[in-house]
C-alpha cells in the first residue's frame, strides 16, 4: 500500500491508499494516520479485505502500542468493517464514531476496544499533546458523519466528500481540477443527500483555513483547488442521481 | 484422516455441521413430546384395564420418564451445539486474524518494525489455543449427551417388546396396548435415525477439526 505523508511538524499525517493487492471490485478507499511521538489515530481505518496491507503500512509508521485511537466517519464497510480485527490488535483501543451508528457499527465485532460516541454536534478528539476537531458532515452521506479538522496542518479530512471514483494507481492528489469532475460529480449527485446539509457543510468549510481537504476515495485536493472544490460542490444539485 | 483442500471450507463445513446438529434435533423433541403424549393415554387405557392390564401400569411410567428425559437431553444437546456453534464461528473469526497477522509480518521490510506487534500475535495464538480446547471439550460433552440418548432408545426398544407381550395379555385392550407399543417402537426408530445423523455429523465435524488442526 502506498503511503504519502501529508504534513510534517510536531505530529505528522500519513495517506494509505491504491493498495496494488486489493481484491477487484472493492472500491478503492484513502486511510489516514495521525501521529504524534507517543499516540496515533487511525481515520476510516477501512474494510476487512485491506486489513493486512493497511496494518502492514501502519507499522512502517508507528508501533502497535502507540495506536491508541481510530475513528470512523461513518457506519459504511468501506469505513469499517475491518473493527473485528482490529479489535484483536488493539484491544485497549479507542474508536470514536457518531453515535448514532454505534449499536450498528458493533455488529462489525467489537469486543475490546471502547466505543466513544460523538455528539450530534462534534467536538475533538484529544491524542494528548495534539487536539483534532470534529466537524459535523450529517447526511453527507451518512445520516450521522462527521469530517475531521486539524488546524495546525490545516488539513481537513473530509470522508466521502470530494470522493471520486478513479482508475486503479490514480495519483494521490488532484492536478487538473476540471478533468477531475466527471469523476465524481455522479458520486455527489448519487450518494449525497440533501441540498440544505451540503450547502450547510460548505459555508462552514468556508470559514475553515484549508490546505489540504482529503476525502476517503479518489485524489487529495490542495491549494487553490480546495476553493474549487467547495464552489463545484455549491454549484452541484444533489440527491438526484435516480 | 479426512483431507482438505481448503482450509477456510473446511473450518466452515464444521461450523455448518454442528450447527446442523441443533435443526436435527427439533425433530427428536417432537417425537419426544408424542412418546410423553402417547405414554399418557396409555396410561389412561392401562387405567381402564385395571387387573388385565396390570403389567402395562409401570411400563407406561417407565416410557413417560424416558421420554422426559430424552426430551431434557434434547433442550441440552441443543444449548450445546448452540455454544459449540458459537465458538467455531469464534474461532474462524480469531483464525482469520491470526492469517491477517502473519500476513503482515511477511508484508513489514524490516523485522525490528514488527517488535511491537509481537505481543500481539502471541495473544493471538494463545486464544486460539483456548478456543480449540474450549471446542474439544464441548464437542466432547455433545458425543456423551448424544449417547446418553442412543442408550435411552435401547431401554425404549426393550420396553416395547414388554409392552407387546403385556398387551397380548390384556384381552379386549389387547389392540389398544398394541397401538401403544407399535407407536413406540417406530418412534424409537426414527428417533435412532434423527441421532444417528447427529453424531455422524459430529464425527465429521471431529475428523475435519483434527485435519485443520494438522495442516
Ligand atoms: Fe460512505
Ligand atoms: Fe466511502
Amino acid at each position: 500500500m502506498k503511503a504519502t505523508i501529508l504534513y510534517e511538524g510536531k505530529h505528522q499525517w500519513t495517506v494509505f491508499g491504491r493498495d496494488p493487492d486489493k481484491p477487484e471490485k472493492i472500491i478503492d478507499t484513502n486511510q489516514y494516520l495521525v501521529s504524534t511521538p507517543s499516540r496515533a489515530l487511525l481515520i476510516d481505518p477501512g474494510g476487512i479485505e485491506i486489513f493486512s496491507s493497511m496494518l502492514a503500512a501502519t507499522l512502517h509508521h508507528v508501533s502497535v502500542d502507540q495506536i491508541t485511537d481510530l475513528f470512523a466517519s461513518h457506519q459504511d464497510p468501506d469505513i469499517i468493517s475491518s473493527l473485528g480485527l482490529w479489535d484483536q490488535v488493539l484491544p485497549n483501543a479507542r474508536l470514536h464514531s457518531p453515535w448514532l451508528w454505534e449499536s450498528f457499527i458493533r455488529h462489525f465485532g467489537l469486543n475490546n476496544i471502547e466505543y466513544v460516541p460523538l455528539p450530534d454536534d462534534g467536538g475533538t478528539i484529544d491524542l494528548g499533546d495534539l487536539s483534532l476537531q470534529l466537524v459535523p458532515a450529517h447526511y453527507l452521506h451518512s445520516s450521522g458523519n462527521f469530517n475531521i479538522y486539524d488546524p495546525q496542518a490545516k488539513i481537513l479530512f473530509s470522508g466521502d466528500v470530494g470522493a471520486a471514483l478513479e482508475a486503479d494507481g490514480a495519483p494521490m492528489f488532484v492536478d487538473d481540477f476540471d478533468e477531475h469532475i466527471p469523476k465524481m460529480k455522479m458520486f455527489h449527485q448519487r450518494w449525497m443527500p440533501s441540498n440544505r446539509a451540503k450547502n450547510d457543510w460548505v459555508s462552514r468549510v468556508r470559514r475553515l483555513d484549508v490546505d489540504i481537504l482529503a476525502p476517503q476515495h479518489g485524489r487529495l485536493y490542495r491549494g487553490a483547488d480546495v476553493k474549487r472544490f467547495l464552489d463545484w460542490f455549491e454549484a452541484l444539485e444533489v440527491g438526484v442521481g435516480v | 484422516m479426512a483431507r482438505i483442500k481448503d482450509e477456510r471450507l473446511a473450518e466452515g463445513e464444521v461450523l455448518v455441521s454442528v450447527t446442523v446438529i441443533a435443526a436435527e434435533l427439533s425433530e427428536v423433541m417432537k417425537i419426544a413430546k408424542e412418546i410423553s403424549i402417547g405414554a399418557k393415554n396409555a396410561k389412561a387405557i392401562a387405567a381402564r384395564a385395571g387387573d388385565k392390564a396390570r403389567g402395562f401400569q409401570p411400563i407406561t411410567n417407565f416410557i413417560d420418564d424416558m421420554a422426559r428425559h430424552t426430551l431434557t437431553m434434547v433442550r441440552q444437546i441443543d444449548q450445546e451445539a448452540l455454544s459449540v456453534s458459537r465458538i467455531c464461528s469464534q474461532e474462524i473469526r480469531t483464525n482469520d486474524a491470526k492469517r491477517r497477522m502473519h500476513d503482515v509480518i511477511r508484508r513489514v521490510e524490516h523485522p525490528s518494525l514488527l517488535k511491537s506487534f509481537q505481543g500481539v500475535v502471541t495473544d493471538i495464538d494463545a486464544r486460539l489455543i483456548a478456543l480449540r480446547r474450549e471446542f474439544d471439550k464441548r464437542l466432547d460433552h455433545l458425543a456423551e449427551l448424544l449417547d446418553s440418548i442412543n442408550s435411552d432408545m435401547r431401554a425404549a426398544t426393550a420396553i416395547s417388546s414388554s409392552c407387546r407381550v403385556e398387551a397380548s395379555r390384556a384381552e379386549e385392550f389387547r389392540e389398544g396396548l398394541g397401538v401403544v407399543a407399535d407407536n413406540l417402537e417406530q418412534a424409537v426408530e426414527v428417533i435412532k435415525k434423527h441421532v444417528k445423523e447427529c453424531s455422524s455429523r459430529l464425527q465429521h465435524a471431529q475428523r475435519l477439526k483434527q485435519a485443520i488442526y494438522k495442516k
